[in-house]
Protein backbone atom coordinates (compact mmCIF):
# COMPACT_ATOMS: atom_id res chain seq x y z
CA UNK A 1 0.00 0.00 0.00
CA UNK A 2 1.56 3.73 -1.07
CA UNK A 3 0.19 6.70 -0.04
CA UNK A 4 -2.42 7.50 -2.72
CA UNK A 5 -1.89 11.54 -4.07
CA UNK A 6 -4.35 13.50 -2.22
CA UNK A 7 -5.81 11.76 0.45
CA UNK A 8 -6.67 13.29 3.19
CA UNK A 9 -3.57 12.54 5.99
CA UNK A 10 -4.92 13.31 9.24
CA UNK A 11 -2.49 14.79 10.68
CA UNK A 12 -2.76 18.15 13.08
CA UNK A 13 -0.91 20.76 11.72
CA UNK A 14 -1.88 24.89 11.27
CA UNK A 15 -2.29 24.12 7.59
CA UNK A 16 -4.83 20.98 8.53
CA UNK A 17 -6.92 23.56 11.14
CA UNK A 18 -6.87 26.28 8.81
CA UNK A 19 -10.43 27.19 7.77
CA UNK A 20 -11.30 25.17 4.63
CA UNK A 21 -12.82 28.52 3.10
CA UNK A 22 -9.56 30.38 3.22
CA UNK A 23 -7.68 27.01 2.25
CA UNK A 24 -10.12 26.89 -1.22
CA UNK A 25 -9.78 30.07 -2.06
CA UNK A 26 -5.97 30.96 -1.23
CA UNK A 27 -5.67 27.75 -3.40
CA UNK A 28 -7.39 28.94 -6.25
CA UNK A 29 -5.10 31.82 -6.07
CA UNK A 30 -2.01 29.74 -5.68
CA UNK A 31 -3.66 28.36 -8.86
CA UNK A 32 -4.06 31.42 -10.77
CA UNK A 33 -0.83 32.69 -10.56
CA UNK A 34 1.13 29.30 -12.10
CA UNK A 35 -1.16 30.30 -15.82
CA UNK A 36 0.12 33.48 -15.23
CA UNK A 37 2.37 34.78 -17.79
CA UNK A 38 5.03 37.16 -15.87
CA UNK A 39 7.70 38.25 -18.81
CA UNK A 40 7.83 38.44 -22.53
CA UNK A 41 11.25 36.72 -21.62
CA UNK A 42 10.69 32.96 -21.40
CA UNK A 43 13.43 32.11 -19.65
CA UNK A 44 12.38 34.46 -16.48
CA UNK A 45 8.99 32.86 -16.85
CA UNK A 46 10.70 29.96 -16.12
CA UNK A 47 12.74 31.30 -13.22
CA UNK A 48 9.66 32.39 -11.52
CA UNK A 49 7.92 28.96 -12.15
CA UNK A 50 11.06 27.99 -10.02
CA UNK A 51 10.42 30.27 -7.42
CA UNK A 52 6.95 29.38 -6.71
CA UNK A 53 7.79 25.37 -6.80
CA UNK A 54 10.38 26.47 -4.07
CA UNK A 55 7.76 28.22 -1.98
CA UNK A 56 5.52 24.86 -2.99
CA UNK A 57 8.14 22.91 -1.20
CA UNK A 58 7.78 24.99 1.71
CA UNK A 59 3.90 24.78 2.05
CA UNK A 60 3.64 21.14 1.44
CA UNK A 61 6.66 20.66 4.15
CA UNK A 62 4.46 22.81 6.86
CA UNK A 63 1.51 20.50 5.97
CA UNK A 64 3.27 17.29 6.31
CA UNK A 65 2.59 16.60 2.80
CA UNK A 66 4.44 13.61 1.24
CA UNK A 67 6.74 14.66 -1.47
CA UNK A 68 7.27 11.22 -2.95
CA UNK A 69 3.56 11.17 -3.41
CA UNK A 70 4.03 13.92 -5.73
CA UNK A 71 6.74 12.43 -7.62
CA UNK A 72 5.15 9.32 -7.69
CA UNK A 73 1.73 10.87 -9.42
CA UNK A 74 4.51 12.40 -12.05
CA UNK A 75 5.47 8.89 -12.63
CA UNK A 76 1.53 8.29 -13.28
CA UNK A 77 1.55 10.99 -16.25
CA UNK A 78 4.56 10.30 -17.86
CA UNK A 79 2.73 8.92 -20.57
CA UNK A 80 0.87 12.17 -21.42
CA UNK A 81 4.36 14.07 -20.49
CA UNK A 82 6.33 11.99 -23.46
CA UNK A 83 2.93 12.73 -25.73
CA UNK A 84 3.95 16.40 -25.38
CA UNK A 85 7.34 15.94 -25.73
CA UNK A 86 6.75 14.45 -29.56
CA UNK A 87 3.52 16.59 -29.98
CA UNK A 88 6.08 19.55 -29.45
CA UNK A 89 9.64 18.06 -31.10
CA UNK A 90 7.45 17.43 -34.27
CA UNK A 91 5.24 20.03 -34.53
CA UNK A 92 6.27 23.60 -32.98
CA UNK A 93 8.56 26.05 -34.89
CA UNK A 94 9.23 29.71 -34.20
CA UNK A 95 7.05 31.93 -36.82
CA UNK A 96 10.12 33.55 -38.40
CA UNK A 97 10.05 36.12 -40.79
CA UNK A 98 11.37 35.10 -44.38
CA UNK A 99 14.65 35.13 -45.28
CA UNK A 100 15.85 34.96 -41.39
CA UNK A 101 18.84 32.38 -40.48
CA UNK A 102 16.67 29.67 -38.07
CA UNK A 103 20.09 28.41 -36.94
CA UNK A 104 20.42 30.74 -33.86
CA UNK A 105 16.56 29.20 -33.04
CA UNK A 106 17.58 25.48 -33.20
CA UNK A 107 19.40 24.36 -30.05
CA UNK A 108 20.04 20.87 -31.56
CA UNK A 109 19.53 18.76 -34.61
CA UNK A 110 18.86 15.14 -34.56
CA UNK A 111 19.78 13.87 -37.90
CA UNK A 112 17.49 15.90 -40.30
CA UNK A 113 15.32 16.94 -37.17
CA UNK A 114 15.86 20.35 -35.79
CA UNK A 115 14.85 20.18 -32.36
CA UNK A 116 14.60 24.42 -31.76
CA UNK A 117 14.57 26.09 -28.40
CA UNK A 118 11.42 26.60 -28.44
CA UNK A 119 9.81 23.00 -28.57
CA UNK A 120 12.46 22.72 -25.25
CA UNK A 121 10.31 25.83 -23.63
CA UNK A 122 7.46 25.09 -24.11
CA UNK A 123 7.78 21.43 -22.64
CA UNK A 124 9.58 22.76 -19.30
CA UNK A 125 5.99 25.32 -19.36
CA UNK A 126 3.96 22.55 -19.70
CA UNK A 127 5.90 20.30 -17.06
CA UNK A 128 6.34 23.33 -14.61
CA UNK A 129 2.86 23.80 -14.58
CA UNK A 130 1.68 20.42 -14.26
CA UNK A 131 3.88 19.88 -11.43
CA UNK A 132 2.87 23.06 -9.67
CA UNK A 133 -0.86 22.54 -9.73
CA UNK A 134 -0.48 18.97 -8.67
CA UNK A 135 1.59 20.33 -5.51
CA UNK A 136 -0.70 23.02 -4.64
CA UNK A 137 -4.11 20.15 -4.94
CA UNK A 138 -2.25 17.85 -3.46
CA UNK A 139 -1.97 20.21 -0.52
CA UNK A 140 -5.18 21.04 -0.49
CA UNK A 141 -6.57 17.54 -0.58
CA UNK A 142 -4.03 15.91 1.86
CA UNK A 143 -4.83 18.59 4.63
CA UNK A 144 -8.42 18.77 4.24
CA UNK A 145 -11.44 16.96 5.25
CA UNK A 146 -13.33 15.79 1.87
CA UNK A 147 -16.81 16.87 4.23
CA UNK A 148 -14.88 20.55 5.26
CA UNK A 149 -13.80 20.62 1.25
CA UNK A 150 -17.96 20.48 0.60
CA UNK A 151 -18.66 22.90 2.67
CA UNK A 152 -15.88 25.34 1.68
CA UNK A 153 -16.95 24.65 -2.03
CA UNK A 154 -20.98 24.99 -1.02
CA UNK A 155 -19.73 28.43 0.78
CA UNK A 156 -17.94 29.59 -2.57
CA UNK A 157 -20.99 28.84 -4.92
CA UNK A 158 -23.66 31.24 -2.95
CA UNK A 159 -23.86 33.49 -5.91
CA UNK A 160 -25.65 30.87 -7.13
CA UNK A 161 -28.28 30.71 -5.14
CA UNK A 162 -29.39 34.02 -6.08
CA UNK A 163 -30.38 32.65 -9.55
CA UNK A 164 -32.40 29.82 -7.20
CA UNK A 165 -29.98 27.10 -8.13
CA UNK A 166 -30.43 24.55 -4.96
CA UNK A 167 -26.83 24.74 -4.09
CA UNK A 168 -27.04 22.44 -0.93
CA UNK A 169 -29.19 19.71 -2.46
CA UNK A 170 -25.85 19.94 -4.63
CA UNK A 171 -23.14 19.91 -1.54
CA UNK A 172 -25.64 17.22 0.08
CA UNK A 173 -24.98 15.14 -3.04
CA UNK A 174 -21.13 15.88 -3.48
CA UNK A 175 -20.81 15.28 0.37
CA UNK A 176 -22.77 12.08 -0.09
CA UNK A 177 -20.63 10.73 -3.33
CA UNK A 178 -17.81 11.78 -0.76
CA UNK A 179 -19.47 9.80 2.61
CA UNK A 180 -19.55 6.67 0.04
CA UNK A 181 -16.13 6.55 -1.14
CA UNK A 182 -14.56 4.76 1.96
CA UNK A 183 -17.55 2.70 2.00
CA UNK A 184 -17.22 1.34 -0.99
CA UNK A 185 -13.61 0.65 -0.56
CA UNK A 186 -14.50 -1.29 2.35
CA UNK A 187 -17.44 -3.05 0.51
CA UNK A 188 -14.99 -3.69 -2.49
CA UNK A 189 -12.10 -5.04 -0.56
CA UNK A 190 -14.44 -7.58 1.13
CA UNK A 191 -15.81 -8.50 -1.87
CA UNK A 192 -12.34 -8.68 -3.59
CA UNK A 193 -11.02 -11.30 -0.45
CA UNK A 194 -14.46 -13.30 -0.77
CA UNK A 195 -14.16 -13.71 -4.26
CA UNK A 196 -9.91 -14.50 -3.67
CA UNK A 197 -11.31 -17.18 -1.40
CA UNK A 198 -13.08 -18.52 -4.32
CA UNK A 199 -10.47 -18.91 -6.25
CA UNK A 200 -10.21 -15.25 -8.06
CA UNK A 201 -6.89 -14.20 -8.36
CA UNK A 202 -7.11 -10.08 -8.83
CA UNK A 203 -3.41 -9.81 -8.46
CA UNK A 204 -1.95 -12.01 -11.01
CA UNK A 205 -3.57 -14.19 -13.36
CA UNK A 206 -3.82 -12.88 -17.07
CA UNK A 207 -5.68 -9.73 -18.28
CA UNK A 208 -8.54 -11.88 -19.58
CA UNK A 209 -9.03 -13.58 -16.39
CA UNK A 210 -8.78 -10.22 -14.51
CA UNK A 211 -11.40 -8.79 -17.05
CA UNK A 212 -13.21 -11.60 -16.28
CA UNK A 213 -12.78 -11.77 -12.64
CA UNK A 214 -14.11 -8.31 -12.54
CA UNK A 215 -17.73 -9.60 -13.16
CA UNK A 216 -17.70 -11.11 -10.15
CA UNK A 217 -16.77 -7.86 -8.55
CA UNK A 218 -19.08 -5.18 -9.57
CA UNK A 219 -22.39 -7.00 -9.73
CA UNK A 220 -21.79 -7.67 -5.96
CA UNK A 221 -20.94 -4.07 -5.23
CA UNK A 222 -23.98 -2.38 -7.19
CA UNK A 223 -26.18 -4.36 -5.07
CA UNK A 224 -24.88 -3.31 -1.77
CA UNK A 225 -24.29 0.14 -3.30
CA UNK A 226 -27.99 -0.23 -4.33
CA UNK A 227 -29.10 -1.17 -1.14
CA UNK A 228 -26.90 1.06 1.42
CA UNK A 229 -28.63 3.80 -0.39
CA UNK A 230 -31.46 2.94 -0.24
CA UNK A 231 -31.25 2.56 3.44
CA UNK A 232 -29.08 5.81 3.99
CA UNK A 233 -32.18 7.48 2.41
CA UNK A 234 -34.82 5.85 4.59
CA UNK A 235 -32.50 6.45 7.68
CA UNK A 236 -32.24 9.94 6.26
CA UNK A 237 -36.07 10.83 6.00
CA UNK A 238 -36.41 8.92 9.21
CA UNK A 239 -34.20 11.89 11.22
CA UNK A 240 -36.54 14.52 9.40
CA UNK A 241 -34.07 15.68 6.22
CA UNK A 242 -36.26 17.51 4.09
CA UNK A 243 -34.19 18.68 0.83
CA UNK A 244 -35.98 21.79 0.46
CA UNK A 245 -35.55 23.30 4.24
CA UNK A 246 -33.82 25.50 5.16
CA UNK A 247 -30.23 24.34 6.34
CA UNK A 248 -28.30 25.33 9.15
CA UNK A 249 -24.56 24.20 10.13
CA UNK A 250 -23.79 21.63 12.90
CA UNK A 251 -19.75 22.69 12.95
CA UNK A 252 -19.46 26.48 13.32
CA UNK A 253 -15.80 27.36 12.34
CA UNK A 254 -14.21 29.21 14.93
CA UNK A 255 -12.23 32.30 13.00
CA UNK A 256 -9.00 31.95 14.20
CA UNK A 257 -5.48 33.73 13.96
CA UNK A 258 -4.13 31.60 11.61
CA UNK A 259 -7.13 31.72 9.25
CA UNK A 260 -6.41 35.19 9.42
CA UNK A 261 -2.95 34.87 8.44
CA UNK A 262 -4.29 32.49 5.92
CA UNK A 263 -6.10 35.78 4.09
CA UNK A 264 -2.83 37.57 4.78
CA UNK A 265 -0.52 35.13 3.02
CA UNK A 266 -3.27 34.95 -0.27
CA UNK A 267 -3.41 38.84 -0.35
CA UNK A 268 0.33 38.75 -0.57
CA UNK A 269 0.37 36.48 -2.86
CA UNK A 270 -2.42 38.18 -5.06
CA UNK A 271 -0.34 41.69 -4.75
CA UNK A 272 2.87 39.88 -5.78
CA UNK A 273 1.14 38.47 -9.22
CA UNK A 274 0.12 41.79 -9.48
CA UNK A 275 3.52 43.30 -9.00
CA UNK A 276 5.05 41.05 -10.82
CA UNK A 277 3.11 41.50 -13.58
CA UNK A 278 3.19 45.15 -14.08
CA UNK A 279 6.46 45.34 -13.86
CA UNK A 280 7.14 42.44 -16.06
CA UNK A 281 11.26 42.51 -14.60
CA UNK A 282 13.59 40.37 -16.33
CA UNK A 283 16.93 39.97 -14.27
CA UNK A 284 18.29 38.15 -17.41
CA UNK A 285 18.20 41.36 -19.39
CA UNK A 286 19.63 43.65 -16.38
CA UNK A 287 22.31 41.21 -15.59
CA UNK A 288 23.07 40.63 -19.84
CA UNK A 289 22.69 37.36 -19.51
CA UNK A 290 22.77 35.42 -22.88
CA UNK A 291 19.96 33.78 -23.69
CA UNK A 292 18.89 31.33 -26.39
CA UNK A 293 16.53 32.86 -28.89
CA UNK A 294 12.77 31.88 -28.80
CA UNK A 295 10.33 33.18 -31.05
CA UNK B 1 -3.93 -30.83 6.42
CA UNK B 2 -2.74 -28.57 9.26
CA UNK B 3 -2.10 -24.96 9.62
CA UNK B 4 1.10 -23.66 11.80
CA UNK B 5 1.66 -20.02 13.07
CA UNK B 6 4.70 -19.00 13.94
CA UNK B 7 5.54 -15.72 15.68
CA UNK B 8 2.53 -14.18 13.10
CA UNK B 9 2.35 -10.52 13.48
CA UNK B 10 -0.01 -7.91 11.44
CA UNK B 11 0.02 -4.29 11.25
CA UNK B 12 -2.35 -2.56 9.34
CA UNK B 13 -1.53 0.96 7.56
CA UNK B 14 2.50 0.21 9.28
CA UNK B 15 4.19 3.66 9.72
CA UNK B 16 1.61 5.81 8.48
CA UNK B 17 -0.98 7.45 10.82
CA UNK B 18 -3.96 5.21 11.36
CA UNK B 19 -1.67 2.30 12.39
CA UNK B 20 -2.70 -0.62 13.67
CA UNK B 21 -1.47 -3.49 15.12
CA UNK B 22 -3.68 -6.54 15.04
CA UNK B 23 -1.88 -9.42 15.88
CA UNK B 24 1.04 -9.90 17.97
CA UNK B 25 3.56 -13.12 18.25
CA UNK B 26 0.57 -15.50 17.13
CA UNK B 27 1.89 -18.93 18.15
CA UNK B 28 -0.85 -21.54 16.69
CA UNK B 29 -1.75 -24.96 15.44
CA UNK B 30 -4.50 -25.94 13.59
CA UNK B 31 -3.99 -29.54 13.65
CA UNK B 32 -5.80 -31.93 11.17
CA UNK B 33 -9.74 -32.73 11.72
CA UNK B 34 -10.38 -30.35 14.24
CA UNK B 35 -13.06 -28.64 15.69
CA UNK B 36 -11.66 -25.24 16.81
CA UNK B 37 -13.62 -22.07 17.81
CA UNK B 38 -11.81 -18.46 17.76
CA UNK B 39 -13.68 -15.88 20.47
CA UNK B 40 -12.52 -12.59 21.05
CA UNK B 41 -14.50 -8.94 21.51
CA UNK B 42 -14.66 -6.95 17.53
CA UNK B 43 -11.60 -5.79 16.91
CA UNK B 44 -9.71 -8.72 18.96
CA UNK B 45 -8.04 -9.82 15.46
CA UNK B 46 -10.57 -12.57 15.02
CA UNK B 47 -10.88 -11.69 11.25
CA UNK B 48 -7.14 -10.65 10.74
CA UNK B 49 -6.22 -13.90 11.80
CA UNK B 50 -8.73 -15.86 9.28
CA UNK B 51 -7.62 -13.81 6.94
CA UNK B 52 -3.62 -15.49 7.08
CA UNK B 53 -5.58 -19.14 7.06
CA UNK B 54 -5.53 -18.61 3.13
CA UNK B 55 -2.95 -15.84 2.20
CA UNK B 56 -5.44 -12.87 1.57
CA UNK B 57 -3.52 -11.48 4.41
CA UNK B 58 0.10 -12.14 4.72
CA UNK B 59 1.67 -11.45 7.99
CA UNK B 60 3.98 -7.89 8.39
CA UNK B 61 6.22 -10.63 9.58
CA UNK B 62 6.00 -14.27 10.70
CA UNK B 63 5.48 -17.62 9.05
CA UNK B 64 2.69 -20.15 8.22
CA UNK B 65 2.96 -23.21 7.75
CA UNK B 66 0.24 -25.02 6.17
CA UNK B 67 1.27 -28.56 4.79
CA UNK B 68 3.65 -28.23 1.98
CA UNK B 69 2.60 -24.24 1.68
CA UNK B 70 4.81 -21.95 3.68
CA UNK B 71 4.37 -18.26 3.65
CA UNK B 72 7.91 -17.16 5.03
CA UNK B 73 7.81 -13.37 6.32
CA UNK B 74 10.42 -14.07 9.30
CA UNK B 75 12.24 -11.04 10.42
CA UNK B 76 15.03 -10.50 8.29
CA UNK B 77 18.31 -8.70 10.93
CA UNK B 78 21.17 -6.87 9.79
CA UNK B 79 24.54 -6.94 10.90
CA UNK B 80 23.83 -4.58 13.96
CA UNK B 81 20.84 -6.32 14.84
CA UNK B 82 17.90 -4.06 13.43
CA UNK B 83 15.31 -5.25 11.38
CA UNK B 84 16.45 -4.87 8.07
CA UNK B 85 13.25 -3.18 6.84
CA UNK B 86 14.35 -3.32 2.97
CA UNK B 87 14.85 -6.97 2.82
CA UNK B 88 11.10 -7.19 4.55
CA UNK B 89 9.65 -4.46 1.54
CA UNK B 90 11.17 -7.11 -0.41
CA UNK B 91 9.97 -10.42 1.12
CA UNK B 92 6.53 -8.85 0.60
CA UNK B 93 7.14 -7.73 -2.79
CA UNK B 94 7.35 -11.00 -4.61
CA UNK B 95 4.68 -13.10 -5.57
CA UNK B 96 3.11 -15.79 -4.04
CA UNK B 97 3.57 -18.52 -6.40
CA UNK B 98 0.23 -20.67 -6.39
CA UNK B 99 -1.75 -19.20 -3.78
CA UNK B 100 -4.32 -20.92 -5.22
CA UNK B 101 -3.30 -24.29 -4.33
CA UNK B 102 -3.55 -22.78 -0.70
CA UNK B 103 -6.81 -21.21 -1.15
CA UNK B 104 -8.62 -24.23 -2.48
CA UNK B 105 -7.32 -26.45 0.46
CA UNK B 106 -8.49 -24.00 3.27
CA UNK B 107 -11.94 -22.04 2.40
CA UNK B 108 -13.40 -18.83 3.64
CA UNK B 109 -17.01 -17.96 4.45
CA UNK B 110 -16.84 -14.52 5.50
CA UNK B 111 -19.61 -12.90 7.60
CA UNK B 112 -22.73 -12.56 5.48
CA UNK B 113 -21.20 -14.21 2.69
CA UNK B 114 -24.38 -13.39 0.55
CA UNK B 115 -22.34 -10.43 -0.57
CA UNK B 116 -20.21 -12.56 -2.76
CA UNK B 117 -23.10 -14.10 -5.08
CA UNK B 118 -23.08 -12.36 -8.33
CA UNK B 119 -24.02 -14.76 -11.11
CA UNK B 120 -27.57 -15.22 -12.56
CA UNK B 121 -28.34 -18.74 -11.23
CA UNK B 122 -27.77 -20.76 -8.16
CA UNK B 123 -26.31 -23.64 -10.14
CA UNK B 124 -23.63 -21.19 -12.27
CA UNK B 125 -23.00 -18.84 -8.95
CA UNK B 126 -22.16 -22.20 -6.82
CA UNK B 127 -20.11 -23.57 -9.77
CA UNK B 128 -18.27 -20.24 -10.20
CA UNK B 129 -15.41 -21.73 -7.16
CA UNK B 130 -14.65 -24.99 -8.29
CA UNK B 131 -14.41 -23.70 -11.94
CA UNK B 132 -11.97 -21.43 -10.88
CA UNK B 133 -10.23 -23.94 -9.60
CA UNK B 134 -9.39 -26.34 -12.41
CA UNK B 135 -12.72 -27.88 -12.57
CA UNK B 136 -13.88 -29.15 -15.93
CA UNK B 137 -17.82 -27.53 -16.64
CA UNK B 138 -19.15 -30.87 -15.47
CA UNK B 139 -17.42 -31.85 -12.73
CA UNK B 140 -17.75 -28.10 -11.17
CA UNK B 141 -21.92 -28.54 -11.85
CA UNK B 142 -21.20 -31.79 -10.04
CA UNK B 143 -19.66 -30.55 -7.12
CA UNK B 144 -22.05 -27.70 -7.13
CA UNK B 145 -25.11 -30.31 -7.01
CA UNK B 146 -23.69 -31.88 -3.89
CA UNK B 147 -22.62 -28.73 -2.20
CA UNK B 148 -26.61 -27.46 -2.95
CA UNK B 149 -27.99 -30.99 -1.20
CA UNK B 150 -25.80 -30.40 1.55
CA UNK B 151 -27.21 -26.78 2.53
CA UNK B 152 -30.16 -28.09 2.21
CA UNK B 153 -31.39 -26.44 -1.12
CA UNK B 154 -33.54 -28.71 -3.67
CA UNK B 155 -32.96 -28.92 -7.59
CA UNK B 156 -36.34 -26.27 -8.22
CA UNK B 157 -33.76 -23.90 -6.85
CA UNK B 158 -30.85 -24.35 -9.78
CA UNK B 159 -32.35 -22.43 -12.72
CA UNK B 160 -33.56 -19.74 -10.27
CA UNK B 161 -31.85 -16.53 -9.75
CA UNK B 162 -29.68 -16.50 -6.41
CA UNK B 163 -30.93 -12.30 -5.67
CA UNK B 164 -34.64 -13.30 -5.39
CA UNK B 165 -34.22 -15.84 -2.46
CA UNK B 166 -34.80 -14.91 0.92
CA UNK B 167 -31.78 -14.02 3.24
CA UNK B 168 -31.59 -17.62 4.89
CA UNK B 169 -31.15 -18.99 1.41
CA UNK B 170 -29.23 -16.78 0.04
CA UNK B 171 -26.59 -17.15 2.84
CA UNK B 172 -26.92 -21.51 2.11
CA UNK B 173 -26.28 -20.53 -1.40
CA UNK B 174 -23.63 -18.71 -0.78
CA UNK B 175 -21.74 -21.39 2.08
CA UNK B 176 -22.34 -24.21 -0.76
CA UNK B 177 -20.34 -21.62 -2.89
CA UNK B 178 -17.93 -22.39 -0.47
CA UNK B 179 -18.35 -26.24 0.21
CA UNK B 180 -18.24 -26.86 -3.40
CA UNK B 181 -14.75 -26.26 -3.89
CA UNK B 182 -14.13 -28.97 -1.42
CA UNK B 183 -11.76 -27.43 0.76
CA UNK B 184 -9.70 -29.15 3.80
CA UNK B 185 -10.21 -27.23 6.01
CA UNK B 186 -13.40 -24.41 6.38
CA UNK B 187 -13.43 -21.24 7.99
CA UNK B 188 -16.06 -19.47 8.92
CA UNK B 189 -16.31 -16.09 10.05
CA UNK B 190 -19.57 -15.68 12.96
CA UNK B 191 -22.04 -17.65 10.34
CA UNK B 192 -24.68 -18.06 12.85
CA UNK B 193 -25.64 -14.25 13.00
CA UNK B 194 -28.37 -12.85 11.38
CA UNK B 195 -30.26 -16.25 11.08
CA UNK B 196 -33.01 -17.34 13.81
CA UNK B 197 -32.92 -20.28 16.19
CA UNK B 198 -34.25 -22.94 13.35
CA UNK B 199 -31.50 -21.55 10.99
CA UNK B 200 -28.77 -21.50 13.52
CA UNK B 201 -29.58 -25.21 14.02
CA UNK B 202 -29.97 -26.41 10.90
CA UNK B 203 -26.65 -24.39 9.94
CA UNK B 204 -24.62 -25.85 12.94
CA UNK B 205 -26.07 -29.23 12.02
CA UNK B 206 -24.41 -29.11 8.59
CA UNK B 207 -21.31 -27.98 10.12
CA UNK B 208 -20.71 -30.74 12.55
CA UNK B 209 -21.87 -33.10 9.39
CA UNK B 210 -18.84 -31.84 7.34
CA UNK B 211 -16.18 -32.05 10.45
CA UNK B 212 -17.32 -35.73 10.84
CA UNK B 213 -16.47 -36.35 7.31
CA UNK B 214 -13.12 -35.54 7.77
CA UNK B 215 -13.14 -31.55 7.01
CA UNK B 216 -11.68 -29.28 9.80
CA UNK B 217 -13.58 -26.50 11.24
CA UNK B 218 -12.26 -23.09 12.67
CA UNK B 219 -15.21 -20.77 13.78
CA UNK B 220 -14.75 -16.94 14.82
CA UNK B 221 -17.92 -16.66 17.09
CA UNK B 222 -19.72 -14.75 19.72
CA UNK B 223 -22.57 -17.44 20.23
CA UNK B 224 -21.03 -19.28 23.07
CA UNK B 225 -23.71 -21.81 23.32
CA UNK B 226 -22.33 -22.65 19.60
CA UNK B 227 -18.82 -22.70 21.40
CA UNK B 228 -20.00 -24.70 24.42
CA UNK B 229 -22.50 -27.32 22.19
CA UNK B 230 -20.14 -28.20 19.07
CA UNK B 231 -16.93 -27.09 19.78
CA UNK B 232 -13.85 -29.20 20.54
CA UNK B 233 -11.11 -26.46 21.39
CA UNK B 234 -11.83 -22.92 22.50
CA UNK B 235 -9.05 -19.65 21.58
CA UNK B 236 -9.54 -16.72 22.91
CA UNK B 237 -8.05 -13.52 21.33
CA UNK B 238 -7.21 -10.01 23.22
CA UNK B 239 -5.86 -7.27 21.60
CA UNK B 240 -4.47 -9.34 19.06
CA UNK B 241 -2.74 -11.66 21.41
CA UNK B 242 -3.69 -15.40 22.56
CA UNK B 243 -5.08 -15.09 25.97
CA UNK B 244 -6.18 -18.32 26.54
CA UNK B 245 -6.37 -21.94 24.47
CA UNK B 246 -8.38 -25.17 26.29
CA UNK B 247 -11.11 -26.89 25.85
CA UNK B 248 -14.25 -25.33 26.23
CA UNK B 249 -15.27 -26.77 29.02
CA UNK B 250 -12.13 -25.29 30.59
CA UNK B 251 -12.80 -22.04 29.19
CA UNK B 252 -16.37 -21.98 31.02
CA UNK B 253 -15.05 -23.21 34.24
CA UNK B 254 -12.55 -20.75 34.47
CA UNK B 255 -14.97 -17.80 35.96
CA UNK B 256 -12.58 -15.67 36.90
CA UNK B 257 -11.04 -15.39 33.58
CA UNK B 258 -14.73 -15.06 31.79
CA UNK B 259 -14.86 -11.97 34.24
CA UNK B 260 -12.41 -10.30 33.15
CA UNK B 261 -12.15 -10.43 29.66
CA UNK B 262 -16.16 -9.69 29.45
CA UNK B 263 -16.94 -13.35 28.16
CA UNK B 264 -20.38 -14.84 29.31
CA UNK B 265 -20.93 -18.54 29.71
CA UNK B 266 -23.56 -20.01 27.76
CA UNK B 267 -27.06 -20.18 30.22
CA UNK B 268 -27.28 -23.44 30.20
CA UNK B 269 -23.88 -23.90 31.61
CA UNK B 270 -24.49 -21.23 34.15
CA UNK B 271 -27.44 -23.09 35.26
CA UNK B 272 -25.78 -26.56 35.39
CA UNK B 273 -23.34 -24.30 37.72
CA UNK B 274 -26.37 -23.50 39.97
CA UNK B 275 -27.58 -26.69 40.14
CA UNK B 276 -24.13 -28.12 41.59
CA UNK B 277 -23.79 -25.50 43.91
CA UNK B 278 -27.22 -26.54 44.70
CA UNK B 279 -25.97 -30.08 45.34
CA UNK B 280 -26.96 -31.58 42.39
CA UNK B 281 -23.61 -34.04 41.40
CA UNK B 282 -23.38 -33.24 37.39
CA UNK B 283 -21.01 -34.35 35.54
CA UNK B 284 -20.53 -30.50 33.34
CA UNK B 285 -18.40 -32.27 30.49
CA UNK B 286 -21.70 -33.85 29.49
CA UNK B 287 -23.81 -30.62 29.50
CA UNK B 288 -23.59 -29.06 25.97
CA UNK B 289 -27.43 -27.96 25.80
CA UNK B 290 -30.52 -27.71 27.52
CA UNK B 291 -31.28 -31.69 25.90
CA UNK B 292 -28.24 -33.20 27.77
CA UNK B 293 -28.26 -31.13 30.92
CA UNK B 294 -31.66 -32.87 31.02
CA UNK B 295 -30.51 -35.52 30.80
CA UNK B 296 -27.55 -35.35 33.52
CA UNK B 297 -30.36 -34.27 35.75
CA UNK B 298 -32.43 -37.87 35.52
CA UNK B 299 -29.52 -39.86 35.33
CA UNK B 300 -28.56 -37.90 38.81
CA UNK B 301 -31.76 -38.40 40.22
CA UNK B 302 -31.63 -41.93 39.10
CA UNK B 303 -34.57 -41.65 37.05
CA UNK B 304 -35.21 -43.07 33.17
CA UNK B 305 -34.37 -41.04 30.38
Amino acid sequence: MYTSLGKYQPYNTFIHKMDARVKLVTMIILMVSVFMTYSQNSFMNLTIYAVLFLAFIVISMLAKVSFLSIFRSLAAIWVMIIFVLILNVFFTKPSLPEGVDPAPYIAFSIGALNIYWLSIVNLLYVIARLVLIIMITNIFTSSTKPMEMTNALEWLLWPLGLIRIPIHKFAMAISLALRFIPTLQEETDRIMKAQASRGVDYKQGKFKEKVKALVALIIPLFMSAFTTSGQLADAMEARGYDPNAKRTRYKTNHWGLRDFMGCLFAAAWVAGIVLLCVYQPDIYAFFNVPLPLVK
Amino acid sequence: MSIKLEQVNYTYNPHRPGEKVALRDINLVFQDHCFTALIGRTGSGKSTLIQQLNGLLLPTHGKIIADDYVIDMTLVYKKDGKVDERAMKKKHKVKLQNIKSLRKKVGIVFQFPEYQIFEESVIKDVSYGPKNFGKSEEEAIKQAKEALTLVGIDESYYERSPFELSGGEKRRVAIAGILAMEPDILVLDEPTVGLDAAGEEKLMGLITHLYEQGTSIILATHNMDVVLKYCKRAIVLDHGKIVHDSTPLDLFQNSEYLKSSSLEPPKVFRFALDLIQGGLDLDLSKVKDTKTLANEIIRVKGGNA
